[in-house]
């Protein structure tokens, strides 16, 4: 078995109005990672396109790609992105792609928003016919369901959520690609934020963002002769929740995708929890913050909430998590922009917000209604 | 702007609830060679994967699972004005643990907690649907049906 790695990272900036379309966001953040991995385009015969992006044809097409040996998308939402790693290595350890492009375009905010896509998610039958006729139809109501139960099991409250939101605020003030970069947030301005679905409030939830963001795959061996430092793979896990389909009669609503993904990106890599430097963790809500961290083993379940209160989530705290912002506050490219944070912090090159003394860094993706991933990056070993 | 999104009550998987619930009564399909209960109505049995099922009444009883108050004005909406309940309802019935999902009707979400005991409350919307929602129990039902020995 070959070694995967990450050689090359892009994005175009983010917003809440492009004025682009998405086959130029991502095309432009293509030609922008082949650029930092110091590679022609033509080299690449793997498309991974993210979820709801466009096609991989539009890319074919537009790079005029002299041969493609993959073109494949994985349907879990924001599992896609980290997903799409197991995905890449299937390729490049069969030889089927030497280089390979996962990449998202979207007008997530002023096109096609979220809750636009909810009848392209599993189940959809059941939603429709028994729950959107009472007025339950969002991603956003369905995770503040998760979280009101998690609330009454184990005591979390809304200071947990949002000592979350505060933090990604935080984060994104050393980072002037967010969206959220010199919009500081105070504990008053969160709870002033209009209630949406108990217990969400505005600022619980992620921004919807416009924008592009690509990664280049390719094996570790390649890797080294390219440009930049190569970040290995060293391992990934995707799993469904229990009853992918259905929420309403998930038997534990305590597990999700996560809680199988993580043990199988741990075991690949040879590692634990407790070797984890930071972790960029996808946060759509506040809440579901709190319980990757349980279920990817950093805290036992039920005591996230305690966990992020403690301030183990700072950028200077025993686990620093998203020290970009994250989807809540610089942007939601779909768990994309996690990885190429991820990246860039492994490479020393995060200036104002670069973490010291890295290992491995973690980063989760969630889809759909609980869909999980993990991976786990690391340094190339070599010097 | 109408934004309730009704269901389609000709649906093959779930016309036989639909027609119940205009008769004030739950049902859900029942696996004819292993006798599980399922909710949502699914094609096959996941217990036992047989093909063949009925339908069955269940209990008109059930507990607060977890709730959310929805205070936005969301597509799609509930017949209900906001901020209305949304809760899924558990229902324990002898083998089969089975969870609905519903509005509570005419609740003030201040009363709403884990295990609140809740009864269907069936909703005409028009001539063909009635839709099932919850409410709390009386006081009175809850002794009736919880402790017959006390």
């Amino acid at each position: 078995m070959i070694n995967i790695a990450i050689v090359g990272v892009g994005e175009t900036s983010y917003s809440q109005r492009s004025g682009m379309s998405p086959q130029a966001l991502a095309l432009h953040a293509i030609q922008r990672a082949v650029d930092d991995a110091g590679l022609d385009v033509s080299v690449i015969d793997g498309i991974v396109p993210i979820s709801n992006s466009i096609p991989a044809e539009d890319v074919i097409s537009n790079f005029n790609l002299p041969h493609v040996g993959l073109s494949a998308t994985l349907r879990i939402g924001g599992a896609s992105a980290v997903g799409s790693l197991g995905l890449a290595a299937t390729a490049l350890q069969t030889h089927r792609c030497r280089y390979v492009v996962i990449y998202i375009g979207k007008n997530g905010s002023s096109g096609e928003r979220m809750v636009q896509r909810v009848s392209q998610l599993p189940g959809y039958q059941f939603r429709r016919q028994l729950e959107e006729p009472f007025g339950w139809g969002t991603p956003l109501q369905w995770y503040a369901m998760m979280c009101r139960r998690h609330m009454e099991l184990f005591g979390t409250t809304k200071e947990h959520l949002a000592r979350v939101s505060l933090t990604m605020r935080k984060h994104a003030q050393n980072n002037s690609h967010a969206q959220m970069y010199g919009k500081p947030m105070t504990r008053e301005d969160y709870y002033a934020s209009p209630m949406i679905s108990d217990p969400y409030q505005l600022f619980d939830c992620c921004l919807e963002t416009d924008g592009g963001a690509a990664i280049i795959v390719t094996s570790e061996e390649r890797a080294r002769d390219l440009r930049k430092r190569p970040v290995v793979v060293s391992g990934w896990g995707v799993s469904p929740p229990q009853s992918p389909d259905d929420l309403t009669n998930r038997p534990d609503w305590n597990s999700i995708g996560l809680t199988k993904a993580a043990p199988d990106a741990y075991s690949m890599a040879g590692i634990g929890p407790h070797d984890i430097s930071a972790l960029m963790v996808y946060d759509c809500f506040t809440f579901e913050v709190i319980q990757q961290l349980e279920e990817a083993g950093f805290c036992g379940r039920g005591e996230g909430g305690p966990f992020v209160a403690s301030g183990a989530i700072e950028m200077d705290g025993q686990l620093p998590v998203n020290p970009h912002g994250g989807l809540l506050s610089e942007g939601h490219m779909t768990g994309l922009n996690h990885l190429i944070e991820a990246v860039r912090q492994l490479r020393g090159e995060c200036t104002s917000r670069q973490l010291p003394r890295l290992q491995f860094i973690g980063v989760t993706g969630w889809g759909n209604l609980g869909d999980g991933s993990m991976a786990i990056l690391r340094r190339d070993h070599r010097g | 702007m109408n934004r309730t999104i009704l269901p389609d009550i000709n649906h093959p998987d779930f016309a036989f609830f639909w027609t119940k619930c205009r008769d004030e009564v739950l049902t859900v399909p029942i696996c004819q060679q292993c006798g599980r209960k399922r909710w949502p109505p699914r094609p096959i049995c996941s217990a036992c994967h047989s093909p063949d099922y009925t339908w069955i009444e269940i209990a008109s009883r059930g507990r607060i699972y977890s709730w959310t108050v929805t205070h936005r004005n969301m597509v799609p909406h509930s017949i209900q004005p906001t901020p209305y309940v949304i809760a899924v309802v558990e229902i324990d019935e002898p083998r089969d643990t089975l969870r609905l999902l519903g509005g509570l009707w005419e609740t003030p979400p201040e009363i709403v907690h884990l295990n609140m005991l809740v009864e269907p409350v069936f909703v005409p919307v028009n001539d063909v649907l009635t839709l099932p929602f919850w409410r709390p129990v009386q006081r009175r039902h809850v002794i009736a049906c919880e402790s017959p020995v006390r």
